[in-house]
């Protein structure tokens, strides 16, 4: 998985490319600690590029989900592939986090 | 424990600032397995010995022809730092004698050529004896392939006759010992690891065997389900030795079966350990008045709070009801059931927050009809996250084609073939425990 940061006013961009499964679990840990940063801000994971999330991709979601808001900040996930959608919506993730198609 | 003691400790007064606690004493060992690595330690304690900064080195010198052997010792003589002490004999059998009586010697000086021992076997023979002490072979100037031979076969290093003996005998025998000494640490290490290897295998296939007892097993299940008129085909094989999945079927009495299958994220031993979490959390709260969405908030309740950050499982939970040929489900994010009459199969709904991630979770109960000849398929997600290229996933829609592929030439579903299929179509070895169980209903038309 790679990913990009970049802060737009209120807004944090995340673009996320690749797979979010076991394999990013580093990459991903390296992520939120760049996001430790910024506070009371709203996180955009942009999940167009990511061709794949599992169950432990997923877990690194609702992680970053509590970090950011510790922090004051929420996550919003845009735009995910069919596929990746089918895992959010069969969790119910959008519970948790805003989901925008 | 009587009355009189409890109410002596409830109207025991609170002492100021020492209230109950729980204390947790450090660790006493360095961590995992560090007691019997450094027990083992102590048999490198001969590989020390050998080291070639010892003052006085005692050389076994093996030469026949007067004149080579007296250059040699000479040249050992000249040493003082270290120094050498020679004991030379002209034969091979001598040599053995010699090393057989006990005496310690740091290094051997090996001619190839000797009046009852000649070529390669003059080395494997006296490494028979004296497998630890290095050897060094002694050559003429025309055996200098015979001489790489011998390294190959066993000997630490090697002398041409003709050269000088002062200036190459002593680091010929230095240079021997010190690659001795590093030939037998390393046998030393990998011995110790394959040690550490076949324990770690032993704990593991202990573990294993431990997780596949949880599964159901046929003479505790079958009576029940040829009464219930039910065929449950299954498969389970966690990808590292255990894992994360589980599978179970749970008794609720009269014309009723219950079945679960769940998933941990991750797999291995931490996610194999979370698996024996919820089986004794199922056992303990497992009450079949209770709807499987009851049953899973009660579940997802007790496992919150257990489980690490970011942990959390899967849990499809259903019931069938032979006598009002219903299907009653509800599920916690498990990858999509499907239901099978015939020819013709789609998924159930299986929308749900896993276990372990929502704070207060709701779970919505489902119902089906579930007549005889109709089938289930539960499965794990190793399933639709097998990779078919470095990009594409298995996904719903290969689990779609494969099953459409069985059904039209079998009519009937079967893990058996799904696997075969699966495996046919992508990359293996999977990288996820992989959970199948297809539950039949005897005795309908197809």
């Amino acid at each position: 998985m790679q990913f990009k940061v970049k802060e737009e006013g209120a807004n944090v961009h995340v673009s996320l490319e690749g797979q979010l499964n076991f394999a990013a679990n580093e990459d991903f840990r390296g992520l939120l600690t760049q996001l430790a940063g910024w506070k009371n801000k709203k996180i955009i994971f942009e999940m167009s590029g990511l061709s794949h999330i599992d169950s432990v991709g997923l877990g690194l979601l609702y992680i970053a989900g509590e970090d950011m808001a510790e922090a004051g900040s929420s996550i919003m996930l845009t735009h995910p592939r069919d596929n990746v959608f089918r895992m959010l919506e069969l969790t119910e993730a959008h519970k948790t986090f805003e989901i925008k198609r | 424990m009587g009355d009189g003691a409890m109410t002596d400790v409830a109207v025991r007064p609170r002492v100021v600032g020492a209230e109950g606690r729980l204390i947790k004493l450090p660790s006493r060992s360095d961590g995992w397995r560090t007691d019997p690595i450094s027990q083992q330690a102590s048999f490198l304690a001969p590989v020390v010995v050998g080291r070639p900064n010892k003052e006085t080195l005692r050389v076994l010198l093996v030469e026949d022809e007067p004149g080579d052997a007296k250059l040699v010792e000479f040249a050992l003589r000249m040493s003082k730092a270290p120094r050498f002490e020679v004991v030379h004999v002209t034969t091979l059998a001598a040599a053995i004698e010699h090393v057989k009586s006990d005496v310690d010697i740091d290094v051997v000086l090996l001619d190839l050529s000797l009046p009852d021992s000649s070529g390669i076997s003059t080395v494997s023979r006296m490494q028979e004896v004296a497998s630890k002490t290095p050897i060094v072979i002694m050559t003429g100037m025309d055996d200098q392939r015979f001489a790489s031979y011998a390294l190959e076969a066993g000997a630490q290093d090697y002398l041409i006759k003709s050269d000088d003996p002062e200036k190459t005998v002593g680091r010929a025998i230095r240079y021997a010992i010190t690659r001795m000494a590093s030939q037998i640490e390393r046998q030393a290490l990998i011995e110790r690891i394959a040690e550490q290897q076949r324990h770690l295998i032993e704990e593991v296939a202990a573990a294993r065997a431990m997780q596949f007892d949880l599964l159901p097993r046929s003479e505790r299940v079958d009576d029940r389900l040829a009464e219930l008129g039910l065929e449950v085909e299954s498969f389970f094989e966690p990808s590292s030795g255990i894992g994360g999945d589980l599978w179970g079927c749970l008794d609720c009495g009269g014309d009723r079966m219950s079945f679960y299958c769940f998933d941990f994220t991750g797999h291995g031993i931490g996610a194999a350990l979370n698996v024996f979490r919820l089986h004794a959390l199922i056992s303990d709260h497992w009450d079949p008045r209770q709807g499987p969405a009851d049953m899973l908030r009660i579940l997802g309740g007790a496992l919150r709070g257990l489980l690490g950050r970011g942990q959390f499982a899967t849990m499809f939970l259903c019931t069938v009801d032979c006598r009002r040929g219903e299907l009653e489900w509800a599920s916690a994010g498990a990858p999509a059931p499907l239901l099978v009459s015939g020819r013709e199969f789609r998924f159930l709904d299986a929308r749900g927050v896993p276990l372990g991630l929502g704070r207060t979770p709701d779970y919505t109960e489902h119902r089906e009809p579930f007549p005889p000849g109709t089938s289930l398929l539960m499965y794990s997600d190793a399933i639709t996250d097998a990779q078919q290229s470095d990009e594409e996933t298995f996904g719903e829609g290969g689990l779609v084609d494969l099953v459409q592929g069985i059904l039209a030439e079998d009519g009937k579903m079967s893990v058996d073939r799904l696997l075969d299929g699966l495996y046919g179509r992508v990359r293996m070895p999977l990288e996820d425990d992989l959970t199948a169980v297809c539950i039949r209903r005897l005795g309908g038309a197809p």
